[in-house]
């Protein structure tokens, strides 16, 4: 085999989620009454415009969730095969023109030498300071005169690629649009335009130049941007995982059940939500790094190491975000649970836990759908916040937050280094906003007191 | 008499829905003149609420008036400017609305809100805005005003809430009155009062009242010209007097067909099949043909127009174009009285029952006193008969019928079924006799899990109770339970969403049926339906009880319903019982002079009636009077009334009520006291 399979937890993890979706979305199909409010969301512009700048995002981050060991040459014929210590992602692959590229340190975009002076020994002997030629950025021009001229070059390409690419997309998505007429394909078309031709630039520009220049070690910015946003996916999607058992299983039990149940429950959450919340988060992942310096041996590639740190982040953040779905979910199933066909089960001396999963779960469940797809951009903040103060994710993973962190001394350096926060923070906004903007009509389409009518001119 | 002062002409109101633009209102056309009251009738749907809102331009966003004009003494208010309309509302035109409850700003005081009224439409402002208000309230009847002036509306019972936003309506003298179902939401006795004062004012001030219900009792005593609505159109427009004595158009006639009354206990009341037609798409015909049972040819062809029939009378019926006297059915006479069976064997027996909940107040949750919800009530059903338990909301006959099927756990009291104690069983124990207790709710809407298969509702409580050997024989049994209330078997594979408020009702009573249960508990399982589809119910509940010979208890408000499906009737009056005995009995001839009020208090179409007025409002069960529950209230209270709750006193074999004024009578039968 030329690669071994690495299976990181959160991979795992991910693409669980992601067959869940996939069997949700099934599901729903089969049931009308599941259906109709995803309907009402897609049958909004505001939904696909979103859904389509997501998109690019998601399939980034999945690709970024296949991770391997190429197989080393064989030094002798006989021994076992042997895998390279370092895991790699389908993403590295595909982009390893960009990781394999270093510089010695910053480079702005686009430049085709590096920020910094250096002692650089001429063909002649002699040594000056300047500012030496990138070993990569613009290492193909033979005059730097021509910069202009072979990056308009690549953008035009670019361009025409994208224009060829969104006319063969309208052609692609006609027996779609006939399929679904509700849905404002019209939106999504114009939504992917300018995306093809931000990206079918940047990317051929990217052959040649840092197109958003490189940091302190010389990597390039927009490799690592690309590589944050599978961390941001996992922190996002993963936390509500490790949320939602406590919100709906705390919840539902304290409206249901009432009385000393309901009085722990509310003690419990009401204590957690008094303690700040960074204070708890940074006390638990310290614990955990001790662990995790402790035990080397559990731990064979820094990977995984990583990995599990991760992890375990989404975990903390987790089992402390779990209150404010509890309180919902607990108002709710008080009113449910005063509901007649709550009475008229118990009139049938069907059981509680029966009457838990088959009424009262069913009927909350646009609450958790809600809180879920709004949690997710918060999640992602938060992880930045959490990565910038130093508790975050390993230093070895690339994220929104550790890029944040690593850029903030260079903001007051003379002169600025500008490129590598605001590449995070263009990223991470277009993320953010695309997922806000994602989940108001989701609530819009699930909040039975929204009413979505829609007003004709 | 002049011209109108309101005309609404050619009227046309759309509202967006995701199907389509919906045609609540489709070419309304009528006239209000000063000093007149005008009722415009009609089921749920029917557009009368949005014509309302469509006068006042109050529309909410998804609606828009397409075509027609509004006009006020001759000016289109649907030209003006909003600007100019704000001044129209409240000063020349004013609304009360249905839910006395939200109408009101919580966080306002009651005077505050009068004075906004004042303030914005005379020139009065401060201490003179202030004393018009209280005059105001004094109008309309609050007692000690200059207290309730400055209290908030969570303060004041439903009736007080309705009296504020009826001053608050009457600020500024408008011309017109529109009372968009003023008394709905109302106690009969609290509506008879509301009634009285809409009537008392609209006489005072000669203002023109438009009055949309749904109740033609209210259009007898109210109105001085109705328009009945049907589908966005109105069908029937009539002076009262000609429409109660001979309504022109089928669905006025089925209307009042199909009201319970005692001249029908004998047959089945009349129905009107199917439901209110979807109003998105267009109509070619008739829009009632669908479900008129005189429909012909031409009426699915051709859209009738609104004829003139002389006398300011006009009929949207093809039958009426030819002249064809309508052909009203005779009254089922009265005379045929049902076969009263013997009394059957005894199922139920409630002796005591009491519930009462605490009130905690403090860190500790201490309890503080005790709301008396139910407070000794007892009574027996019997085999295959009905009990009716009437009274007025928060008088805890709810509370009671779920205390007996051990949905709240009683306080005190016990309950025997078949001899067999359930009070304080536990969950477990309870189970077995679950079957046999079942309970149909008010609400068809919030009564059935909008996330399970109609199959898989009916299936519940067979699974939950172990009825049938296992799934295969549970579901070979679910057509056939669905055809006995009337339902298609494909039905099963359905939510309930998909269903009218009719069906759901019916697939809640399939539910019931569903464990074979020998008691049926119903509580007010009409009051959400419109008067057609309660029809509807009630033919399907008195057929269920005769076939299976099921013993119903049914709780209800309406006493026209009582009197038409019960077989004994025990009133109730803050969590007791006062009087108790047969249909005959307690209809014909109350004792209690509470039961008295409340008969006096139900509009009817006969009307002519003295209505016993009833001062104050229900006291709360918390702190119920010293004494007779009832003496604050009474017309007819004594001084012993105030010393000790009367008990009991039997008058005749089936029959007891609990007031001195029969202390001596009791015994002797029912020639006793004063009875109006």
């Amino acid at each position: 085999m030329p690669f071994l399979p690495v299976f990181l937890t959160t991979d795992v993890l991910l693409w669980l989620l992601v067959c869940v979706s996939a069997g949700y979305g099934w599901y729903c199909r089969r049931h009308a009454h599941l259906a109709a409010p995803w309907v009402r969301v897609f049958q909004t512009r505001t939904a696909v415009v979103s859904v389509v700048i997501l998109t690019p995002y998601l399939l980034v981050g999945l690709a970024d969730s296949l991770h391997f060991r190429t197989r080393l040459e064989q030094v002798g014929a006989g021994s076992a095969a042997s895998y390279s210590p370092e895991v790699l992602s389908l993403l590295d692959i595909a982009a390893s023109h960009l990781r394999s590229r270093r510089e010695k340190t910053y480079s702005a975009p686009f430049a085709t030498r590096l920020y910094a002076k250096e002692q650089i020994e001429l063909a002649d002997g002699r040594q000056v300071r300047d500012f030496p030629r990138l070993q990569y950025g613009g290492a193909h021009l033979r005059d730097e005169e021509e910069r202009v001229v072979d990056m308009s070059r690549r953008a035009a390409a670019g361009l025409a690629a994208a224009a060829a690419l969104w006319i063969l997309l309208a052609w692609v998505v006609k027996p779609l649009r006939r399929r679904w007429a509700a849905v404002p394909w019209g939106a999504a078309w114009w939504t992917v335009g300018p995306l093809l031709v931000i990206a079918a630039p940047v990317l051929l520009l990217s052959e040649g130049y840092h197109v958003f220049g490189t940091d302190k070690v010389g990597q390039d910015v927009l490799y690592l941007s690309l590589k944050s946003i599978r961390t941001s996916l996992v922190i996002g999607t993963l936390t509500t995982l490790a949320m939602l058992p406590f919100g709906i299983g705390f919840g539902i039990v304290a409206g249901y059940f009432r009385g000393w149940v309901d009085d722990l429950i509310q003690y419990v959450y009401t204590t957690l939500n008094s303690i700040p919340g960074v204070l708890l988060i940074a006390a638990a992942v310290l614990m955990m790094q001790v662990y995790v310096d402790m035990r080397p041996e559990l731990f064979p590639t820094a990977a995984e190491r990583a990995d599990f740190r991760l992890l375990m982040l989404c975990g903390i953040l987790g089992v402390t975000t779990w209150t404010g779905l509890t309180r919902l979910l607990r108002g709710e199933t008080l009113k449910l649970s005063e509901l007649e066909y709550i009475q008229a089960a118990h009139a049938f001396g069907v059981s509680n836990a029966r009457i838990l999963t088959r009424h009262i779960l069913p009927n909350v469940a646009h609450i958790v759908i809600i809180t879920v797809a709004l949690e997710f951009s918060a999640l992602v903040l938060t992880e930045a916040v959490l990565s910038y103060i130093g508790v975050g994710v390993d230093p070895a993973t690339t994220s929104f937050g550790t890029m944040i962190n690593a850029a903030r001394l260079e903001m007051s350096r003379e002169p600025i280094v500008w490129w590598s926060i605001a590449a995070a923070f263009a990223f991470m906004l277009v993320l953010v906003l695309a997922a806000n903007l994602f989940a108001d009509t989701v609530r819009d389409g699930f909040d039975p007191r929204v009413r979505m009518v829609a007003i004709a001119a | 008499m002049s011209g109108p002062l309101l005309a609404v002409e050619s009227l046309q109101t759309l509202i967006d829905a995701s199907q389509g633009p919906v045609r609540a209102v489709d070419g309304v056309s009528f006239e209000l003149r000063t000093g007149e009251c005008f009722a415009l009738v009609g089921e749920s749907g029917c557009g009368k609420s949005v014509t309302a809102l469509s006068i006042m331009r109050l529309l909410p966003e998804a609606g828009r008036i397409a075509a027609g004009r509004v006009l006020l003494d001759g000016a289109d208010l649907l030209a003006l400017p909003e600007a100019a309309m704000r001044a129209v509302r409240g000063k020349r035109v004013a609304m009360i609305f249905q839910e006395p409850s939200t109408a009101l700003n919580p966080v306002l005081t009651v005077g505050r809100q009068i004075a906004e009224v004042i303030e914005r439409h005379s020139g009065l402002s401060g201490d003179a805005a202030r004393r018009r208000a209280l005059e105001l309230l004094e109008a309309v009847g609050i007692p000690d005003g200059a207290r309730r002036i400055d209290e908030y509306a969570f303060q004041l019972s439903g009736g007080l809430r309705q009296r504020v936003m009826i001053a608050a309506a009457l600020a500024v003298d408008p011309e017109v009155l529109i009372a968009d179902e003023p008394t709905t939401a109302l106690d009969v006795t609290i509506q008879a009062q509301i009634l009285d004062l809409l009537a008392k004012l609209q006489a005072e001030r000669g203002m023109a009242l438009l009055l949309i219900t749904h109740d033609l009792g209210i259009v007898a005593k109210m109105a001085q010209r109705v328009a009945v609505m049907y589908a966005g159109e109105i069908v029937e427009v009539a002076v009262r007097d000609e429409f109660l004595r001979a309504p022109q158009h089928p669905y006025s006639q089925k209307l009042f067909e199909s009201l319970p009354s005692p001249g029908r206990r004998a047959g089945e009341l009349a129905v009107i099949r199917g439901q209110v037609p979807a109003l998105t798409g267009g109509f070619r015909g008739c829009r009632f043909a669908e479900r008129c049972d005189l429909a012909f040819e031409r009426c699915r062809e051709e859209a009738p127009r609104l004829l003139e029939l002389g006398g300011g009378r006009r009929a949207r019926c093809h039958l009426r174009e030819a002249g064809l006297a309508p052909p009203r059915q005779a009254e089922l006479s009265s005379g045929i009285e049902r076969p009263e069976a013997k009394p059957q064997r005894t199922l139920l027996d409630v002796d005591g029952l009491k519930v009462h909940f605490q009130i905690r107040r403090g860190i500790f949750r201490r309890a503080v006193g005790y709301v008396r919800a139910v407070d000794g009530v007892s009574f027996a059903l019997h085999e295959g008969r009905t009990l009716a338990l009437v009274g007025e909301s928060g008088c805890g006959k709810t509370t009671a019928g779920k205390a007996l099927l051990q949905l709240l756990a009683p306080t005190a009291g016990s309950v025997r079924y078949e001899g067999a104690e359930l009070a304080g069983l536990s969950r477990a124990a309870m189970r077995p006799r679950r079957g046999a207790m079942q309970m149909i709710f008010q609400d068809p809407y919030a009564s059935l899990n909008p996330r399970m298969r109609v199959a898989e509702i009916l299936l519940e409580g067979m699974r939950a109770l172990g009825v049938g050997r296992d799934d295969a024989q549970r579901e070979a049994r679910l057509a056939e339970l669905l055809g006995e209330v009337g339902l298609p078997g494909e039905a099963l594979g359905r939510y309930p969403h998909e269903f009218s408020g009719g069906q759901r009702q019916r697939i809640a009573v399939a539910r019931a049926l569903a464990v074979n249960p020998r008691l049926i508990v119903c509580d007010e399982p009409t009051s959400a339906l419109d008067v057609s589809v309660q029809a509807q119910i009630l033919n399907l509940l008195r057929s269920l009880q005769q076939r299976r010979g099921i013993a119903y208890l049914f709780i209800t408000h309406n006493l026209s319903v009582v009197e038409y499906l019960a077989h004994e009737v025990a009133v109730m009056y803050l969590g007791r019982i006062v009087e108790r005995g047969t249909v005959q009995e307690v209809l014909r001839d109350p004792k209690h002079p509470y039961t008295q009020a409340l008969l006096s208090a139900v509009p009817t179409l006969e009307g002519g009636r003295e209505i016993i007025r009833l001062s104050g409002e229900l006291p709360s069960p918390a702190n119920p009077p010293a004494g007779c529950h009832f003496h604050p209230r009474c017309p007819k209270a004594r001084p012993e009334c105030r010393a000790a709750y009367p008990e009991n006193l039997p008058l005749g074999e089936s029959r007891t009520v609990a007031c001195v004024l029969y202390r001596g009578a009791s015994g002797e039968g029912s020639s006793a006291a004063s009875s109006s």
